[in-house]
């Protein structure tokens, strides 16, 4: 089986179970806890600044920080996520 | 059993699997971050609780001994208010005691200040007392001061016309104080033959006084010192108080010579102990009478109104001295006053 079909197999699992939403709702409130949303916060700010305020668009921002996001999320909660995600899909196999 | 088969059979397929899920979920977060901050810079609401750093050196905390902490030495506040009545300068702590004493609010303080307010009126007459007159506190002055226009305007002509302005300068400020305040000869002699307890009612002349009791009860309050401004049915004060009252003004100017000659005849001190009994019983009397009886002694005696007048104080037995001390009252325009006043008379 493919990478991407698997993928899309355990997403669509996922968002028929709801899952989905908590996770990510798990994942916001880890990621304020340690600290991850100021730090991106202050990169916005700067990015803000340098490109004007008037000018700023949502492309931009979204072009510089979601690398920034992905690199500077901590170990701890990425393995506190898959975790969750492997639980879940143990959960539903056994059904 | 899908799922089971994947977990079992790949294995480091699923790993990438989860990842790139987790990835998703990552961006989705960090999209609704881009989100808000967008929305915040188009709103204005970004750099709101950023620290502008100018400020932040203009304003910070003075941490020196000695300052506070905007860096100002402490200096002792002194609040002080002005008191709109003495014009005195007073702590703010002590304002409200003050004003109490000052302004007449309180119940001793009443009495203070307006003795204090008296003796103002007599040092500068122009300051008349003109705090007193919406008084709650009903004062005889005030009231005084309405008979006395009263009188004012019915005897234009009369030589007594002047000293009464006098009066009204020298009893506006309802004072208790020492009479000091008339000025010509008779009045002088006036206020020093008068021994009476009663403290600025001696120095109206009898006119006066009959004018101001034949209008209000004028009972003299033994605490406030004052007299009963009320009418002269006034349910406070019973008629034998008033009788009283009556008796005692009038006698008390008696034995002063009179330069007029209005009330010489009334009475002597002789007769007092007599004349008192029969006023007393003419009181009485009266009393049930209708005002038909004091119409028709008005008529009987229409020239000589005056006289006439005063012996509805003292009693009509006294008719017969009247009109002998009326033949020397020569004067047209008293009758004319006493004329008008006697509308004023008591209708029993």
């Amino acid at each position: 089986m493919k990478d991407a079909q698997m993928r899309a197999t355990i997403n669509q699992k996922l968002v028929e179970t709801g899952e989905r939403e908590r996770l990510k709702e798990l994942l916001r409130t880890r990621l304020i806890e340690c600290g991850w949303r100021d730090q991106l916060k202050a990169q916005c700010k700067e990015i803000v600044q340098n490109k004007g305020l008037e000018h700023i668009t949502v492309d931009d921002l979204v072009a510089e920080i979601t690398p920034k996001g992905r690199a500077l999320v901590p170990d701890n909660v990425k393995k506190e996520l898959l975790q969750r995600i492997r639980t879940f899909l143990a959960q539903q196999s056994s059904i | 059993m899908v799922e089971a088969d994947l977990l079992a059979t790949e294995e480091p397929n699923m790993q990438a699997a989860l990842d790139g899920i987790m990835q998703e979920l990552i961006d989705e977060v960090s999209l609704g971050l881009c989100f808000e901050i967008h929305r915040a810079c188009k709103v204005g609401t970004l750099f709101l609780a950023d620290i502008d750093l100018e400020s932040n050196h203009d304003f910070a905390l003075i941490d020196r001994p000695g300052v506070d902490v905007l860096g100002q030495a402490p200096t002792k506040k002194n609040f002080e208010c002005v008191c709109p009545s003495c014009q005195r300068h007073l702590a703010a702590s002590r304002f409200a005691p003050h004003l109490e004493k000052c302004m007449g609010m309180g119940r001793n303080s009443s009495r203070i200040a307006s003795r204090r307010i008296a003796n103002n009126t007599k040092r500068d007459s122009d300051d008349s007392g003109g705090d007193d007159e919406n008084d709650n506190d009903w004062s005889y002055g005030t009231e005084n001061k309405k008979v006395k226009k009263l009188k004012r305007e019915k005897r234009a002509d009369s030589p007594r016309n002047r000293r009464a302005g006098r009066y009204r300068n020298g009893v506006s400020g309802n004072g208790h104080g020492p009479s000091n305040g008339p000025t010509s000869s008779q009045e002088s002699i006036e206020s020093a033959a008068d021994t009476m307890p009663i403290p600025n009612y001696e120095s109206m002349t009898i006119e006066d006084r009959k004018a101001l009791l034949l209008n209000t009860c004028g009972v003299i309050s033994e605490h406030t010192k004052k007299m009963c401004t009320r009418s002269v049915r006034c349910p406070q004060h019973s008629d034998e108080q008033r009788r009283q009252v009556r008796h005692l003004m009038l006698r008390q100017n008696r034995p002063v010579p009179d330069v007029e000659d209005i009330h010489i005849d009334i009475d002597t001190y002789d007769d007092a102990e007599t004349q008192s009994l029969r006023e007393s019983l003419q009181w009485e009397a009266s009393s049930n009478s209708s005002p038909a009886d004091s119409t028709s002694t008005n008529n009987s005696t229409s020239s000589h109104k005056r006289p006439q007048k005063s012996s509805k104080h003292s009693g009509g037995s006294k008719s017969k001295k009247q009109k002998v001390s009326s033949s020397k009252n020569s004067s047209s325009s008293s009758s004319k006053e006493s004329a008008s006043a006697s509308l004023y008379d008591f209708p029993s």
